[in-house]
């Protein structure tokens, strides 16, 4: 019984976790307070990332996931 | 010999302008300012800092302002400087060494973007090509944003040289929130005139319809990023994209409703392109963590939040695509924590939380989220997890 109850209490916690009255900032990322755009300069001559690179939200999430 | 001639062109910057001519008084061999109309105290400002002033009447044109004034330079070497920039202290070993090289033709410099004047420690590093050879094969062309044309990369190689980057580092804020509109206001006018001098240029495009939709006109601005985005159409099998502005148009597109996106796009496509031609692009990670997040894989938001702090913190973000530093510092560590606690990872959300009480952007939210998680805990009896104890 009284694993049961702390069964139901955790998922009890996870919904309310899930619900819990958060702020967040989700902006559009290139509005700053005003409206802003950001030029973005045409630096041809910088080598775009290589595509290699594309790899790195994955090893990041990766090494999440072991911590 | 002149060795570093320092350029900028200026109207009415009787604020702006010493600070900026103050921080390039210790490089500069000779100093160049055109005027291009000004009605203030600009020209005299200039020749007290020891400037040679040109006047150049403004023909609704930067680049035929800038190029004015690169033919008045002398030096081997120009530095372009704008009047609401300063150059940081620069070392002299470090101007040696990207003046004295004989096989670069161009330096990308970085430029700090300033979102707040009274917050020097809160921006975005992006490259800027401003320490160039004075050669009359380099020269700008467009209204507004001026480019190199040809491209620099091409010329460069003709020439047999490179592009370099230097660590030469402006700070500029011309995108404080008091100034933007009449910039975005103007710079709207001189979009609408290069594209009828050049149509269909994709750079101007983005840039055009990223300003229609900043000051709110959105049904033409949506028009404007369609057009620029059937461009995109054909190259989408491509390893490479064939310009940065790629990344914001993008980003305008990523904003969309699947059924509003352009024929031959879809949300799958330009989620793939994101990540294969911009993996370290600020703004687009910080889209896709959104709508993790708003799907609820909360697991993929903290990654991708974590990752824009680790960038943050290293300014190891794609330098070539601009952006909101919130996204890299206090908005993305509010949200992270966000994301933990609707995992049910209390202690390391307060830490986020806690980590914010003292910012002046998102201080009040963080306390907010902050009671809220002690209010989880009362009520569900959760303990703080205690740090282990070190042995040994």
């Amino acid at each position: 019984m009284k694993g049961h109850y702390r069964k139901k209490s955790k998922k009890a916690l996870q919904v309310a976790c899930l619900s819990a009255c958060l702020v967040t900032a989700w902006a559009a990322p290139n509005y700053a307070d005003g409206g802003s755009v950001f030029p973005v300069p045409e630096p041809a001559s910088i080598a775009f990332a290589a595509v290699g690179v594309a790899a790195a939200v994955l090893v990041h999430k990766k090494k999440s996931r072991k911590r | 010999m002149v060795r570093l001639s320092v350029c900028l062109i200026a109207r009415n910057e009787e604020q702006n302008l010493p600070r900026a001519l103050k921080s390039i008084g210790g490089i500069a061999d000779e100093v160049i300012v055109t005027d291009t109309g000004s009605t203030d105290a600009t020209a005299d400002i200039a020749s007290q800092f020891g400037a040679q002033v040109h006047h150049f009447p403004w023909c609704d044109d930067f680049s035929a302002a800038r190029n004015f004034t690169l033919g008045q330079a002398r030096g081997r070497w120009a530095l372009w400087l704008d009047a609401d920039e300063e150059l940081l202290p620069v070392s002299d070993e470090e101007l040696t060494r990207s003046l004295e090289s004989d096989q670069v033709l161009a330096y990308n410099v970085i430029r700090q973007d300033l979102v707040r004047s009274d917050r020097l420690d809160l921006y975005a590093q992006m490259w800027q090509l401003r320490l160039f050879r004075l050669d009359p094969d380099l020269r700008f062309r467009g209204r507004c944003h001026p480019q190199f044309f040809p491209p620099v990369h091409e010329t460069a190689k003709g020439k047999g040289l490179s592009v370099g980057t230097s660590t030469i580092t402006l700070r500029h804020d011309g995108y404080v929130p008091a100034v933007l509109r009449s910039k975005l206001e103007r710079g709207l006018r001189l979009l609408e005139l290069e594209l009828h001098d050049r149509p269909g240029q994709f750079y101007y495009l983005v840039e055009y319809g990223r300003t229609l939709l900043a000051l709110e006109n959105d049904e033409r601005g949506w028009a404007v990023v369609a057009e620029a985005a059937e461009q995109l159409v054909p190259v989408l099998n491509h390893r490479t994209p064939f310009s940065s502005m790629i990344a914001p148009l993008l980003e305008c597109l990523l904003q969309l409703p699947e059924d509003r996106l352009p024929p031959g796009i879809t949300m799958n496509t330009l989620l793939d392109l994101s990540e294969r031609w911009f993996p370290r692009a600020a703004p687009l990670l910080w889209i896709r963590a959104k709508r993790e997040f708003d799907n609820g894989s909360f697991e993929e938001a903290e990654g991708v939040l974590r990752l824009l702090l680790e960038m943050g913190r290293a300014h190891s973000y794609d330098r070539s695509v601009s952006f909101n530093p919130a996204i890299i510092g206090d908005d993305a560590l509010l949200n992270l924590g966000a994301c933990l606690l609707r995992q049910g990872k209390m202690d390391e959300a307060e830490r986020c939380f806690k980590g914010l009480l003292k910012s002046d952007t998102r201080g009040s939210e963080a306390r907010s989220n902050l009671d809220a998680t002690g209010r989880l805990r009362r009520d569900f009896g959760v303990r703080r997890t205690r740090p282990k104890a070190k042995h040994g």
